[in-house]
């Protein structure tokens, strides 16, 4: 059995194998494609169309197309099993336009690639990679590549990706990310045209998942309580141990990078490197007055303290802030709608890139729960307007024609996840023993982060109004924790002190989190 | 005289204070507990579940109306214990082994009260063979299990093996749910019954118990 896969006009066959379903093969072909639910058949994210030998329809199947659509050969490849010679055409975004957030603050100017010595920062996120070239003597940023984490074809978030590797899938998640370190460390060398021998140290940071992952450990014990970790510690190694594989397979393509490289040092399964490196970036270490950071992600990571005494933890907000679970919400890519104002019932929308609208992102998910509420065309306890109870409400409509809406169903979503940030800030605030008037500031992380309107995610109750002043957009914290970490004195001393001093609070069986949690679900 | 409707209107704005003074009244007026259950408090509950179902209210009204049934059904159980009230049947609920996931099992366990059965909540983090063990010592007709990870949700398979393993399971009606189950998964380990939403589980559940 062959499958042809015709994608861009461009056509690969490749052996078929039975019983395996669609999408894990076109993995294995690294064909990419996003299955956001893990290939469950629950998000209709992995759509194809079958054009000859098309498989039996699904419950999945069923859900997702209309009559006519299954009649055309559509189907979700995570629940397709082809059996006999199949041609597969795949129309979905390869996301390679999905928009990266690597800027942080105090990122300096680009210079010259006329160096003696470089150093990589590379901040592995688990939808997004972000990788950048130092200037180690100058302590400069000569340049930045970032790329989507092609891990998203397991899933797209941490548990799945945990899952994906608990059935036997974990070689193939490690080959995923080392494959996407390596070409973006080439391609970061090239575009900057610096010399690949001179290149000194590496530091990565990333949560606790993608670390394990990147070193092949088993994820087994992360997913279920108490979510003991195999490793957190910093880890050392080096370039060409690392990347054995890819430097075999690139032969004399391969970089001369004789670096060591250098794994942060995480807190917890749920609060990982990531934060600790977003912490040396912020300066928690050298604070007198404790301050915030809040990773506004799907695990909505955060952490309270100063010099003396760190609290962390992680709340589930789900992926409602990156699109996820909304009905028509999609990742950070061109024509996905940004900014909403409504007016008399009326919608007007800003998109990515000035593109024609598509869907919605995580950004335009919380304007237009904003806007909805301050239009009381949703009550505080969180329901639409009669008029738009039934089909949601209308934002914009696309290129074709097809009505953007916004649903009862993306309201409750936007409520799950702006209440588990709440509650899970306001239980860290009442653990540590502090007010809203102690905290000295508050950073919000994260690429989403960056270009949220703040004035919004306070108007949905997301932050509490005394917040609204002493607040920054610190954009990707991660990455600029781990420049800090290669180009400062003492920073792997300050790095060990801040995880050091963190303990963690753990809020699924908190009584005051679930409490915050119901009341924070209102609008008010 | 107290009027039973009322009390279901408090119950439903979630007003547990009013709730439990109304359902003292009406005691202390000598009105039929079981007709103060099932048309109060039950009747409420029973139209918070259809409009959670529908979207209509969400996740907080469910719970501040719960708190107001269990006020009211602090004063009552006594009494019903007294003419001698069975309830549609016992349940036993948790959140599986290796998920600490508290919410959406205690919505089950309201909805589940407001249809009439017994609850034996068993808490989160629960080992397979205490659902069994309880079930046994309670004399219930019905195990409900919650995982909120699709890495907890293999758990579900152990209570059910552990039920096989004792020879008991076709004693029990078991039901699981949970963001990451679906019917496909509560199929393949063998459950009973998979419902999406707590209400649906509670219908569910007391049709399958009254059959």
């Amino acid at each position: 059995m062959n499958i042809t896969v015709i994608r861009a006009g461009k056509e690969t066959t490749f052996p078929g194998e039975e019983g395996v379903s669609l999408l894990q093969q076109l993995r294995k072909e690294n064909i990419y494609i996003s299955a956001a639910c893990g290939g469950r058949g629950t998000c209709g994210k992995c759509k194809v169309r079958m054009v000859t030998g098309a498989t039996k329809i699904t419950e999945g199947d069923r859900r997702f197309f209309q009559e006519e659509e299954l009649r055309e050969g559509w189907r979700l490849a995570c629940t397709a099993y082809p059996r006999e010679d199949c041609r597969v055409l795949v129309c979905s975004d390869d996301e390679s336009r999905f928009e990266v957030v690597s800027e942080y603050q105090g990122q300096g100017e680009a210079g010259a690639a006329e160096s003696l010595s470089y150093d990589i920062g590379i901040d592995i996120g688990t939808t997004t990679i972000a990788i950048e070239l130092v200037d180690t003597e100058k302590t400069q940023i000569l340049h930045t590549v970032t790329d989507i984490n092609h891990q998203r074809a397991f899933g797209a978030d941490v548990i799945s990706r945990i899952q994906a590797s608990n059935e036997g899938q974990g070689e193939a998640l490690k080959e995923s990310i080392r494959r996407d370190l390596y070409e973006g460390i080439k391609r970061l060398l090239k575009e900057s045209g610096a010399d690949a021998g001179r290149v000194g140290r590496i530091a990565i940071a990333g949560n606790t998942t993608m670390g394990h992952l990147l070193m092949g450990y088993s994820c087994k014990t992360l997913g279920v309580y108490p979510f003991t970790p195999v490793n957190i510690g910093t880890i050392t190694t080096s370039f060409a141990e690392l990347f054995e594989a890819q430097i075999q397979a690139d032969t004399e393509n391969a970089p001369a990078i004789s670096a060591g490289i250098v794994l942060l040092p995480g807190i917890s399964t749920y609060v990982g490197a990531d934060i600790s490196a977003g912490m040396l970036a912020c300066g928690f270490d050298q604070r007198e007055k404790p301050c915030l950071l809040i990773d506004l992600g799907t695990n909505g990571e955060m952490a309270i303290g100063n010099r003396d005494r760190i609290l962390v933890t992680s709340t589930a907000a789900g992926p409602a802030f990156e699109g996820g679970n909304i009905s028509c919400g999609m990742g950070s890519v061109p024509g996905a709608i940004a900014g909403v104002s409504i007016r008399d019932g009326q919608a007007s929308v800003t998109t990515i890139g000035d593109q024609p609208p598509v869907g919605l992102c995580g950004t335009g998910v919380i304007e237009t729960a904003c806007e909805l509420v301050k239009e009381e065309l949703v009550d505080e306890t969180g329901m639409l307007d009669e008029e738009y109870f039934e089909e949601g409400f209308e934002l914009a409509k696309t290129p074709e024609g097809e009505p953007i809406r916004f649903t009862q169903k993306d309201v409750r979503e936007i409520q799950l996840a702006k209440s588990a940030v709440r509650a899970g800030m306001e239980t860290l605030l009442l653990r540590y023993g502090v007010t809203y008037e102690d905290v000295e500031q508050v950073f919000l992380a994260g690429g989403f982060g960056y270009k949220i309107d703040l004035r919004k995610a306070i108007g949905i109750g997301m932050l509490p109004e005394e917040f609204q002043e002493k607040t920054t957009a610190v954009g990707n914290s991660s990455l600029g924790g781990t420049i800090r970490y290669l180009t400062e004195d003492r920073a792997k001393e300050r790095l060990a002190k801040i995880v050091e001093l963190s303990s963690e609070v753990e809020l699924s069986s908190d009584k005051d989190f679930n409490n915050f949690y119901t009341e924070f679900m209102f609008f008010e | 005289m107290a009027d039973v409707h009322e009390i279901s209107e408090f119950l439903q704005k979630g007003r547990a204070k009013n709730v439990k003074a109304l359902v003292e009244e009406a005691l202390a007026e000598g009105q039929d507990p079981k007709v103060i259950l099932n048309e109060g408090l039950l009747a409420g509950m029973m139209v918070i579940g259809e409009k959670f179902k529908n979207n209509e209210v969400f996740v907080p009204e469910v719970l501040v109306a719960a708190r107001a049934l269990n006020a009211g059904l602090a004063i009552l159980e006594p009494k019903l214990i007294e003419v001698g009230n069975e309830p549609v049947g016992k349940v036993v609920i948790g959140t599986v082994k290796g998920d600490l996931h508290d919410i959406g099992k205690n919505l089950v366990a309201m909805m589940m009260k407001g249809v009439g059965f017994e609850v034996i909540d068993l808490g989160v983090d629960v080992e397979p063979a205490t659902f069994v063990d309880k079930a046994e010592e309670n004399g219930a007709n019905v195990i409900c299990m919650s995982a909120l990870l699709t890495t907890t949700m293999p758990s579900m398979q152990l209570v059910i093996d552990e039920l096989a393993s004792r020879g008991l399971r076709d004693k029990y009606i078991v039901m699981v749910g949970g963001a990451p189950v679906n019917q496909s998964f509560a199929d393949q380990i063998g459950a009973d019954y998979y419902t999406p939403d707590a209400a649906t589980a509670a219908e569910t559940a007391k049709a399958a118990v009254t059959k």
